[in-house]
């Protein structure tokens, strides 16, 4: 590794432009992760001396639900028991995420963000009959069409709409010109990644029941017709096994971003998680055992993908009722065989941590994200009742899982103030008032949204970031100018941490803009961009405590600074 | 399977967890990976001597029912057979099931009950045990291992026990069936057993199934929307309801109540729920069919003692193959349930199962004679 970036020109003519590198794990980290059978962790992942700072605690929240301006339920009888998402992205180019909720039987709503830098979150609805909804479950926000406008795939029950974003958080109905096929199923789950060179996504739209039955719908996969700029009719994914979450992603830093899916064994006799083979040009296929999948039988709701062992390849968290799971790929896997380490990491999460209610568990929504900035990502589950269902726990609270240094999870939301007892469905981690912390959005089932302003080791007044933080948006030139799939790592010190970015996962909702970062005691970290062709950037050296766009023709990363 | 919690100890199951209420499942527990239950008054000690340790896997322990009706029975049984009774509680979590159920070989199990949390999920460690010479009794809730010993209440009984109860009031009529989760196996056992009862009077047209169906989640709620449309669809012309459990019974009755039909259109049931239990006093349920825990433990104790001297699970007194929903034939031990009537309430009063304020409420004590 260089112990000094190079100059402009320099790097420019030496920089390797490497096809899809193998990732190699790091001769610090050579001690790795030794599983002792009985279940002990013991862990020497990270070297002593390493810029990383010592894991802090959780930070201070404070619910800022009743002053938000934020007035939305998620609503509705059986039909909208499962969805309940929000997506959060910048419609009207001011660096402020936006958020759109799911309404279920009421409409789903759009509200504009109008929080102060650094201040109250505030925001303000902007309604309108193409964007409110009714029978909407979720919505992920992606620039489809790649003309710098954030578009929204507005999943529904009995009929999906993309909604292309026309600046200043207008929209319109773009099902027709994109020839996309809403259909009638009963979606909740969506991802989208670019395939190859087409000018369009190909979408991925994960179905639950069929409407009115009670057997599993087909998936759909949505691939770009031969002209490029509109959709030819979708392919069914069967079989179908009743899909609440999926995700398009690089699980083995190949190349190729196969699509997982997070299923419901409520409903399915014979199923299983499933993960397809996505190549471009080719039918869609499934790993099957014989290339090391293993089936696995969960109540599966969310997806996230983070890597926690640093050997480049993402663990999966998959959620689901009772035992959460934690998936990571056995040493040397040539094929998608994957193992559970969530007991082993302390992420079962499998009942409430406080409440008194001693059965399981029933988890939504879960993202990886670094709350306290000390550069160690931690875990947000959301958590509620199905409804009423008498063998699971009713006072469920949604779970602050802060990682250590050690690799382990430790249960915060208590300390962090976000403990509520609401049916909650979506969520987001968002900078929702662009001061480098993480707030929290979540949308509940028949009770308000509720958002926390996140104040870091300070209060209401004096918020306080607990570390040193980054945030960085991508751009190319079309198609796919936000890079869906690029993995940005940022190193600080010894130790590199990787992301991939993606649209999809999570439960029923997503996120996109910017790509947040703890830094810990760091006060500057270098960044580099794999962009989603495979070509990686230069390594930049970035300044703590800023937001910084990477534009791939750009050889420096262009700060950036919200108006007030 | 989805596990259909026992509603009588609902409402006592929200302790409040007075040390401490963090879920200690989070933390990276000791060697293990699993801790022995510290239940006030539990023994958590591995006796010296006994040469039969019994090493019993709850799979959530702080449910009120283990440590008030199972566990009791299940140590009496053990320690009258001069075994040694060792346990675990995996809080609700699979993965720490697996675990536990290594922790509890390491301590010195010679068999194993287990509780399983998730059917599914356990069967790799279920298997594993059973391979390294730890035999395995499933208790109450299916492992698909065929060399497992399987120990549950026969199901498909109880469906013919709500049948018997029913019929024997309407030999004829238009009947509706309010099944359970259609995924699980269970709901069919039980129209099994009904089937056995009322098929021959559906062939010959005495009895008219007017409504059939399942019920998601045996969902209460569900079932009186199911019966609801019944009701409106048959013009209230309906005779008999057979529901699959208390849950669902009590659904039905509210639908029957808002049509002025409880109390005159027999109802069945099962789990001896209190609020079924008192419907049965008030007369709104016909029958609710109880399986005794104890029953239950002393069953699977006695077992355990017989497998520690033979490993083979056929070879247990009691035990004939049944063949699981899994297409996997288990030794298996199928327990007689006790149909609770209006007129043979004494057995879960003398049990201590629900005491007579309860069980009474509401209840015109010269009517009924356990009320008096």
């Amino acid at each position: 590794m260089p112990d000094e970036i190079p100059d402009t020109d320099q790097s420019a003519a030496d920089q390797a432009r490497k096809p899809w590198p193998r990732w190699k794990r790091f001769g610090a980290l050579a001690a790795a992760l030794i599983v002792v059978s009985g279940g002990v962790l013991v862990v020497t992942g990270w070297p002593s001396g390493s810029a990383t700072s010592p894991a802090d605690g959780p930070p201070n929240y404070v619910d800022e639900s009743a002053s938000a301006g934020i007035d939305h339920t998620y609503a509705g009888g059986f039909e909208f028991f499962v969805g309940g998402g929000v997506a959060a992205f910048d419609c009207n180019d001011d660096g402020r995420d936006e958020l759109y909720f799911a309404g279920g039987s009421e409409p789903a709503a759009l509200y504009r963000n109008e929080s102060p830098v650094g201040g109250e979150l505030r925001f303000t609805e902007q309604s309108s009959p193409v964007t409110d909804l009714t029978a909407v479950t979720g919505a992920y926000p992606l620039d489809l069409d790649s003309d710098g406008q954030i578009d929204l795939a507005v999943l529904r029950r009995g009929g999906n709409v993309v909604l292309r974003g026309l600046g200043d958080c207008r929209f319109e109905d773009a099902n027709d010109s994109l020839a996309i096929d809403g259909g009638e199923a009963w979606t909740v789950g969506f991802s989208a990644t670019w395939e190859g060179s087409n000018t369009l996504p190909t979408l991925a739209f994960g179905n639950y029941l069929t409407p009115g039955g009670d057997t599993c719908g087909d998936s759909r996969l949505v691939r770009p017709a031969a002209g490029g700029n509109t959709y030819a009719p979708p392919i069914a994914l069967t079989p179908g096994y009743c899909t609440l979450s999926v995700l398009f992603s690089d699980w083995a830093r190949s190349g190729q971003r196969d699509l997982r899916m997070a299923n419901d064994r409520h409903y399915y006799l014979d199923g299983s998680e499933q993960l397809w083979q996505i190549a471009p040009g080719a039918a869609p296929r499934q790993f099957t055992e014989s290339d090391g999948w293993r089936p696995l039988q969960i109540w599966g709701m969310g997806i996230a993908s983070h890597d926690l062992t640093d050997d480049g390849r993402p663990e999966v968290f998959i959620t689901s009722q009772g035992d959460n799971k934690l998936q990571t790929l056995d040493e040397g896997a040539v094929g998608p065989a994957y193992r559970d380490i969530a007991l082993d990491r302390g992420v079962t999460a499998q009942r409430p941590f406080v409440g008194g209610d001693v059965l399981p568990s029933t988890a939504w929504h879960p993202e990886f994200e670094d709350v306290n900035n000390d550069g160690l990502v931690d875990l947000f589950v959301s958590k509620g009742n199905v409804e009423a269902q008498i063998d699971n726990a009713m006072r469920d609270p949604s779970n602050l899982l802060i990682g250590k240094a050690d690799g382990t999870f430790v249960e915060g939301a208590e300390a962090a103030g976000i403990v509520s007892y609401d049916r909650t469905r979506g969520a987001a981690l968002v900078d929702l008032n662009l001061d480098g912390m993480l707030d929290l959005v979540e949308v509940n089932r028949q009770v308000n949204v509720r958002v926390w302003r996140n104040v870091g080791r300070g209060d209401a007044e004096q918020p306080q970031p607990m570390g040193h933080w980054l945030a960085v948006r991508l751009h190319q030139s079309a198609p796919n100018v936000d890079a869906i799939g690029a993995w940005v790592e940022v190193r600080v010190g010894e130790r590199t941490v990787v992301r991939e970015v993606t649209v999809g996962g999570g439960h029923a909702g997503g996120k996109i803009g910017w790509i947040h970062a703890g830094l810990g005691e760091a006060a500057s970290a270098e960044v580099r961009v794999q962009w989603p062709d495979g070509e990686a950037g230069p390594w930049m050296r970035v300044v703590a405590d800023q937001f910084v766009s990477i534009d791939r023709d750009a050889a420096e990363p262009l700060p950036w600074a919200p108006q007030q | 399977m989805r596990t259909r919690r026992w509603a009588a100890v609902a409402a006592a199951t929200l302790i409040v967890a007075a040390c401490g209420s963090d879920d200690k499942s989070a933390d990276t527990t000791a060697a293990g990976g699993s801790e022995t239950t510290a239940a006030a008054g539990g023994d958590t000690t591995v006796a010296a001597g006994g040469d039969c340790v019994v090493g019993v896997s709850w799979n959530n322990y702080q449910e009120e029912r283990w440590a008030k009706w199972d566990e009791p029975a299940l140590k009496a049984a053990i320690e009258a057979g001069g075994g040694t009774y060792i346990s675990n509680d995996a809080k609700s979590s699979a993965e720490t099931q697996a675990s536990n159920l290594e922790n509890l070989v390491t301590q010195g199990a010679n068999v194993l009950i287990v509780l399983a949390q998730d059917g599914t999920a356990i069967k790799p460690a279920v298997t594993s045990a059973i391979e390294g010479g730890v035999p395995v009794i499933a208790y109450d809730r299916l492992i698909e291992d065929p060399a497992a010993l399987y120990i549950t209440f026969d199901n498909q009984l109880v469906g013919k026990m709500q049948a018997e109860a029913v019929f024997a009031l309407v030999p004829k009529g238009n009947y509706v069936i309010i099944k359970g989760n259609k995924a699980d196996a269970n709901a069919d056992f039980l129209r099994s057993g009904m089937e056995l009862v009322i098929g021959e009077a559906v062939a010959s047209g005495d009895i008219t199934i007017v409504g059939e169906d399942y019920t998601d989640n045996w969902d209460p709620a569900k079932a009186q929307a199911n019966m609801e449309q019944f009701l409106t669809a048959a013009d209230n012309k309906v005779d008999a309801v057979l529901a699959e459990n208390d849950g669902m019974a009590g659904g039905v009755i509210a639908a029957l109540d808002a049509q002025g039909l409880a109390g005159k259109v027999p109802v069945s049931g099962q789990d001896g729920d209190q609020a079924a239990l008192n419907r049965v006093a008030l007369g709104t349920q016909t029958v609710d069919v109880w399986k005794d825990a104890r029953a239950l433990g002393t069953a699977a104790g006695e077992a355990a003692l017989q497998l520690c001297k033979d490993a083979d699970a056929s070879k247990v007194a009691g035990a004939s193959p049944f063949t699981t929903p899994g297409g996997n034939d288990l030794a298996t031990i199928l327990l007689t349930p006790i149909p609770v009537t209006q007129d043979n309430l004494d057995v879960v009063l003398d049990a201590g199962w629900i005491d007579k304020a309860a069980l009474c409420d509401g209840v015109d004590a010269t009517k009924v004679a356990v009320c008096a």
